[in-house]
């Protein structure tokens, strides 16, 4: 099932919480920035304890950086993804990946669009006209991952509303101006009719001056 | 209508006279100009001296022609600013000056009749009323009409200017798109196939996609929409033609990615040889109303049912042993509690060995492992011996790494004979089978199965029926200790980090869609398990014991 559920979570699904003693909670925040031709650029950080972050970089630290760029195309193989960064700070235990992701929504004409978040038990809700919001819980080993997950659509997005598949996963459908577009002027007649006007007022300045002369 | 003239009127501009007029009947043929007492025009003999006494005349040729002569004075005569040589027409309004900075006057008629206007009438003085009642009854009205006329040439620039820009302002609907769409494929093909894995390769869902037959990365990079985007694939005398996806539309900039995760038939798991084969991608579409169509074929390997090949990583991405193990969570793939052989066996063992005795039921631990215990009982009493085929280094494609064959499970029990690794595979199988959560530890050189029951693990070591590095037969007390052991290195070894210590949990990953390979009964295998449970008799039902 190719859901975007793919593109965030299973990277985590990391071997390092199989050789932790005790449960322990890891914090990921996940932003996904979709652009209006259905691809998106992800971002996710996190925050780590000692231990975690010692694990860590076993897996993606001192030169494994590509890595982590190895097991998200691993985690998210029915996608394509791509531009790949990753920013870890030693001293705050503290990382971000950032990647984009090609074809993660699907246009179904007339400017309707639809994403599938692939996930039946999330509570869904809108931050914005065009942003969603959720947060997914699940045990990993003795680790649980937390995920706080944006999801911002193009600035042009309206009528946007929850919605559920064929398999009960979780979607979100919007409109957005995709073959045809609301411009609100155009260039070129704006310069034509400030330039006719500039010309009827310089016009009128050298009547006034010439008057007595004519 | 014209009037004629009654009187010369002759209107002094400066000079002693200025401001004055004088008049001389019409009827006089000419009028003199001079100081002389007896001119008809006279200027003051003593004060005007730049005029001569007898200076010039004006001479009345007709009735409205008149001509003045200059009598060859001393400074001259000039009429309009132009110096008079002999004689030159005068017309009524013409100045005429006497010397250049002389005296002057205008020479006119009363009334003045129809005719020729002087030429510099603007330079007559304000005292010259014919004139300027002239200028005051056309002027006004002919420059009122220009500069209206003038003024409509801003308020056009000005309406014209706001009209466009108001138009330029209107929210108008355009197309983001137009031209035609340009298919621009990538494929990313799995070079080897393990007909044993068939149901994974099948199975989108089953370990995150990971297993995929190819992946088609479709971008459109022209700027026209991509419509009805079709992928569909064949593999010669395996499948036939299928479609992976259908797209509405690709826009420009954008992308499609299709992965393929093909049903090869389970005639597939009947293989027992590698093949060579060719995959066929092709793909139709639609661009500025054209039908389009791509096409490729590419070779890939056809692994024979037994083999298992350790990794599909490329081998520019190996990094070390964990890599090179990297298809171990497809080996629940040759892990086969549904095989009816199997089955039987399992049942054989409960039976002939154990007496009836079920491990699964109740709580206690001790249940499990005799069952363990019973198991490893089972083949060495059957007399296995742990030996078989080794790995060999082999590439496909991009991927370089170790392949083996695999004999399943139920290959193992008939054919009395195994590698730890297949061992492994017929415990975690006969353990399923029986209902426990079977588990398989992977170390550095070696595998051993176990089981994960109420929480904690397991382990026996089956190769304990005698081998390389043992040398003697070991008890099954010995080997669920040995298996015991190793559990506990394999935990302190996890702790420590190392990824080359790695556990498959064999229910987790058939629940995440790594089903077994589909077996058929076979008569002739039962019959073998017979002859082999004939064995498991021979001395009698199997008691837990430390010897």
């Amino acid at each position: 099932m190719k859901t975007l559920q793919l593109l965030i979570l299973s990277i985590f699904i990391w071997q390092i919480t199989d050789a932790q003693i005790k449960p322990e909670t890891l914090q990921i925040k996940t932003d996904a920035k979709v652009d209006s031709i259905g691809n998106a650029l992800f971002t996710m950080s996190g925050k780590l304890t000692a231990s975690q972050w010692i694990a860590w970089n076993y897996m993606y630290g001192g030169g494994q950086a590509s890595m982590v760029k190895r097991t998200i195309e691993r985690a998210a193989s029915p996608y394509y993804v791509y531009d790949f960064k990753y920013s870890p700070n030693e001293m705050d235990r503290t990382f971000t990946i950032e990647y984009k992701a090609k074809g993660v929504v699907e246009y179904l004409g007339k400017n309707k669009w639809v994403a599938t978040i692939g996930s039946k038990d999330i509570q869904p809700v809108k931050l914005t006209p065009n942003s969603v919001n959720y947060v997914q819980s699940e045990a990993n080993g003795n680790a649980i991952l937390q995920n706080n997950m944006t999801f911002t659509f193009p600035s042009e997005t309206t009528n946007m509303d929850f919605d559920k598949d064929e398999f009960g996963n979780v979607t979100v459908k919007y409109n957005c101006p995709t073959e045809t577009a609301v411009v609100s002027g155009d260039k070129d007649l704006k310069t034509a009719g400030y330039s006719l006007l500039g010309a009827g007022v310089l016009a009128l300045l050298a009547l006034v001056a010439l008057r007595k002369k004519l | 209508m014209s009037t004629s003239p009654k009187r010369y009127l002759i209107r002094f501009i400066n000079g002693q006279k200025a401001s004055q007029q004088e008049e001389f009947d019409f009827s006089k043929s000419e009028l003199t100009i001079g100081r002389d007492t007896a001119s008809d025009i006279q200027f003051d003999p003593e004060t005007e001296l730049v005029v001569s006494r007898n200076h010039g005349k004006i001479i009345k040729k007709a009735e409205d022609v008149f001509i003045i002569e200059d009598n060859g004075s001393r400074n001259g005569t000039f009429v309009n600013g132009k110096k008079v040589e002999g004689s030159v027409l005068l017309n009524p309004g013409d100045e005429v000056k006497l010397g250049a900075n002389g005296p002057s006057f205008i020479f006119d008629l009363t009334p003045r009749p129809g005719g020729p206007l002087p030429t510099q009438l603007v330079n007559i003085s304000p005292a010259t009323t014919t004139i300027d009642i002239d200028a005051k009854t056309t002027t006004p009205t002919a420059k009122s009409a220009k500069f209206a006329y003038w003024l409509l040439l801003p308020v056009l620039l000005l309406i014209g200017g706001a009209g466009v820009l108001w138009k330029g302002n209107q929210k108008t609907v355009v197309a983001k798109t137009s031209g035609e769409g340009d298919l621009v494929v990538q494929i990313f093909p799995l070079p080897a196939i393990m007909p044993a894995a068939y149901k994974v390769y099948a199975n989108p869902a089953a370990l995150d996609g990971r297993y995929y037959f190819a992946k088609i990365v479709i971008d459109n990079k022209g700027t026209g929409i991509l419509n009805d985007v079709k992928v569909e694939y064949s593999i010669p005398g395996i499948i036939n033609w299928t479609t992976a996806s259908d797209s509405k539309f690709i826009l420009p900039g954008g992308s499609a990615v299709t992965t393929i995760y093909p049903q090869f038939p389970q005639s597939v798991t009947q293989k027992t040889t590698e093949s060579a084969e060719r995959a066929q991608i092709r793909i139709t579409y639609t661009s500025a109303g054209k039908q389009e169509k791509y096409e490729k074929t590419y070779p890939f390997s056809m692994l024979s049912r037994n083999d298992f090949l350790y990794t599909n990583m490329p081998a520019s991405e190996v990094t070390g042993v964990k890599d090179l193990e990297d298809n171990n969570d497809l080996a629940p793939v040759f892990i086969t509690p549904q095989d009816p052989i199997v089955k039987y066996y399992t049942q054989q063992i409960q039976e002939k060995l154990l007496a009836g005795e079920t491990a699964s039921v109740g709580n206690k631990s001790d249940e499990a492992i005799r069952f363990m215990m019973g198991v490893y009982e089972a083949t060495r009493r059957t007399h296995m011996v742990y030996s078989g085929t080794g790995g060999a280094f082999v590439q496909k494609g991009d991927i370089q790494g170790t392949m083996q064959k695999i004999r399943l499970p139920r290959e193992v029990i008939t054919g009395n004979t195994g590698l730890c690794i297949e061992m492994s595979f017929l415990y975690a199988s006969v353990f399923a089978a029986e209902g426990l959560d079977p588990v398989i530890f992977f170390i550095p050189g070696h595998a051993f199965p176990g089981i994960k029951y109420n929480g904690q693990l397991f382990a026996i070591e089956p190769t304990a029926v005698g081998g390389e590095g043992l040398g003697h037969i070991a008890s099954p007390f010995e080997a669920f200790q040995i298996g015991m052991k190793e559990v506990d290195d394999f935990i302190k070894n996890v702790q420590a980090g190392d990824p080359r210590y790695t556990l498959i949990d064999v229910n987790d990953l058939i629940a995440k869609g790594v089903h077994q390979i589909e077996l058929t009964d076979d008569a002739f295998l039962r019959t073998k398990v017979d002859e082999m449970a004939e064995r498991f008799a021979v001395g009698g039902p199997f008691v837990f014991s430390k010897n």
